[in-house]
């Protein structure tokens, strides 16, 4: 699904990312961990082309990533932010149903059907007419992630889905991201949240100054840490 | 895309069919604040200045057409070549001669001091240290500088504010022509006119320097009318007719002011007029202003976010600075002097125009920090969904921001409305130039002005109270 070929990121002199090489295949559930200040975020930002690489290239789908290019997939990667992004002005209804009505992709009544019944799964449906601003930071994040369902995607990108969340509207957003997983969608997810990380992954990298540290199956990664960095890591999150 | 097509072209056709400068019009520049030679009434320009135009109108076999514009502008109006002649009690002086032709003199114009009556002055001997008013780029402005240099001398646009200036003993005394000076004392009882003549002077017609064709007609006319004894007529028949009470009561004083403001000659209409004009110009400006506002801070931000479009978004940066760095006033003269110049179009769509560009670059402030305040996020949210640039701004972006800056908005609408006052100087009837007109009757200066402040006053609350409703509409609750 995704190549990335020595791809390095600088912000001004700060060199962010240093020379990454990673292949993600269709349908894998991968999280990013690492301290912060890792550049676990920028890579996964660079993945959409939210971020330009300084060097290197990425490749989507055996197709080099640019801003011509990116075009006609997008849509296809999806992305949660930390901050939810919800569009402010318009009703939760409307979020859902603006991007698949004016990319064609549904009609809007398809699209309208669609959205009732992915807010009837997470039980908002009663939210239809709200407006952001009236709904708690779980609600928010619950109808950002449905958001992207909307535009049947063949990626999520999560960026630190629930950093934003009071501790007891965390359940609820990484029980969807769960739901989520059943589908046929390559998801990674930059994410603290380590038990998440040991029910949800199936292949865990651990990132620290720029660069790849770790790579591998989740029990080999969070269990055996080769590492002495993961392991100072583990041991302080835990 | 068709739409901006079909937009231009419409806005050109409107342009061309007001462009088509009549060649059977005689157009005639003057300020329509100087009786007995031109004044207002019954809405219309009369005068000794109008009496004569019209028999040179006559003799040319032309329709006259009077253009009442402010009196600095006078000589500018011909050179420009946007009005054939002027006659505006226009003293003949050798600056004047270089940059116009004068006709033969028409009219000798005795030069007075107008003082309050309880002045220690007694005689021309005492003016010379003392704070003397006249109006701007009048023949007593000039003679005062060259005759009492020492006098601390003030100028003032209307010669009816000078009079306030000395009624207020702001100034000593006023020097200005006999005619109108002897309106005034009847109509101010607390001023008097010092006996004697300070200066004769004479006044000429002008026209464009080398235009002698019309020169000589007007010459022609002018020996004629004289050897008749026509002239002398005119004035006879302009000196001013009105009843004038001169109470000291309150009340008494505020009924008069009342009616001659409102009730004679049906001056009442003048205010009608000013407000239709300054609610035509208001509202076209604000539309012009919020279209050419939204392109360019879009066209701004377009180049910010994708850093296309370079030189076309520098066009817009340099724009913005211009028009915010310098005054309406002066970008009213120069569209209509200079760009326009050669253009005969109706002086309301150079008014339009000027305050719609200028609304504009302000628009397009408020704007760009409207949408500069949305945060990042909802825009790569609306990204990441496949949303491009225009309809991520057209469904996201600009209604947040517009929502967002709304008071700003209302604010330079309010402002927009009250700027518009400045399009009298190119002869547009807005409402203070109504309020100048009557009080160029009457010869209260106040009166008229308050009434057109309250209706400014009005205005501007009924708008703000418009805002407040479409507010609270954008902002969903």
């Amino acid at each position: 699904m995704y190549k990335v070929v020595n791809l390095v990121k600088n912000f001004d002199n700060v060199k962010v990312l240093k020379k990454i090489n990673l292949e993600i295949k269709e349908n894998e559930k991968v999280v990013i961990i690492g301290p912060s200040g890792s550049g676990k975020s920028t890579l996964l930002r660079c993945l959409n082309l939210l971020e330009t690489p300084t060097k290197g290239y990425i490749e989507y789908k055996g197709v080099k990533l640019t801003p011509k290019s990116y075009k006609d997939i997008q849509g296809k990667i999806g992305m949660v932010f930390q901050n939810f992004c919800l569009f402010d002005n318009l009703s939760v209804i409307d979020n859902l149903t603006l991007a698949p009505v004016l990319n064609k992709i549904m009609t809007k009544k398809e699209a309208r059907k669609q959205a009732l019944e992915y807010l009837k799964q997470i039980k908002l449906a009663d939210k239809l007419d709200a407006y952001p601003s009236d709904l708690s930071g779980g609600q928010k994040q619950r109808i950002a992630i449905i958001r992207t369902l909307m535009m049947n995607p063949e990626v999520i990108l999560f960026d630190e889905p629930t950093s934003a969340l009071d501790p007891e509207m965390i359940d609820e957003v990484l029980n969807l991201i769960m739901e989520v997983a059943k589908r046929n969608i390559t998801m990674i997810v930059v994410t603290h949240e380590l038990n998440f990380a040991a029910n949800f992954a199936s292949r865990i990298i651990f990132m620290d100054q720029g660069a790849i540290l770790e790579d591998g199956d989740k029990d080999e990664v969070l269990k055996h840490p080769k590492t002495e960095r993961l392991q100072q890591f583990l041991s302080k999150i835990n | 895309m068709k739409k901006l097509i079909l937009l231009v072209s419409l806005i050109s056709l409107i342009f061309l069919s007001a462009c088509t400068k009549n060649q059977d019009e005689l157009i005639m520049v003057t300020e329509a604040g100087f009786a007995p030679y031109e004044y207002y009434n019954n809405g219309e320009i009369v005068g000794v200045d109008i009496d004569i135009a019209n028999e040179i109108a006559k003799e040319l076999n032309k329709k006259l057409v009077v253009k009442d514009v402010s009196f600095d502008f006078v000589i500018n109006e011909v050179k420009s070549g946007k009005a054939d002649f002027a006659a505006a009690g226009i003293s003949v002086t050798e600056e004047r001669k270089k940059e116009v032709d004068f006709t033969i003199e028409y009219t000798t114009s005795n030069q007075v001091v107008v003082v309050r009556k309880d002045s220690p002055i007694t005689s021309f001997a005492e003016l010379g240290d003392k704070t003397l008013v006249t109006q701007l780029g009048t023949v007593s402005d000039l003679y005062v500088s060259e005759n009492y240099p020492n006098a601390n001398l003030v100028t003032h646009k209307k010669y009816l504010s000078a009079v306030e200036d000395v009624k207020a003993k702001k100034a000593d005394a006023l020097i200005m022509d006999q005619a109108p000076a002897l309106e005034i004392v009847k109509e101010n009882s607390e001023l008097k006119i010092l006996d004697g003549i300070l200066f004769q002077d004479k006044y000429g017609m002008i026209v464009k320097k080398g235009n002698t064709e019309l020169l000589n007609s007007i010459n022609n006319v002018l020996e004629r009318l004289n050897e008749e004894g026509k002239i002398e007529e005119y004035v006879i028949k302009h000196l001013k007719q009105e009843e004038t009470t001169s109470s000291t009561n309150f009340i008494d004083n505020f009924v008069d002011s009342f009616k001659k403001t409102f009730i004679v000659e049906d001056r009442y209409l003048f205010f009608l007029e000013g407000l239709g004009y300054t609610l035509i110009i208001s509202f076209f400006a604000i539309i012009l202003g919020l279209f050419l506002g939204v392109l360019t801070s879009v066209i701004r931000d377009y180049n910010r976010e994708t850093g296309h479009l370079k030189i076309l978004s520098k066009l817009c940066d340099i724009y913005v600075y211009i028009i915010r760095g310098t005054p309406t006033l002066l970008q009213l003269m120069i569209l209509y002097y200079i760009i326009f110049k050669s253009f005969n179009i109706a002086p309301i769509i150079i008014g339009i125009l000027t305050f719609g560009i200028n609304s504009g670059a302000y628009v397009s402030e408020i704007f760009r920090a409207g949408f500069e305040g949305i945060d990042k996020g909802q825009r790569e949210a609306s990204r990441t969904l496949g949303l491009n640039y225009y309809k991520t701004i057209r469904y996201v972006i600009f209604p947040q921001a517009l929502a967002k800056i709304f008071p700003a908005l209302g604010n330079e609408v309010i402002t927009l409305v009250k700027e518009t006052s400045i399009a009298g100087y190119v002869g547009i009837i807005e409402l203070i130039k109504a309020s100048d007109i009557i009080s160029s009757r009457t010869y209260n200066y106040f009166f008229p002005l308050i009434v057109s402040a309250l209706i400014y006053l009005f205005l501007t609350f009924l708008l703000s109270k418009i805002m407040k409703v479409i507010e609270r509409k954008l902002n969903h609750v």
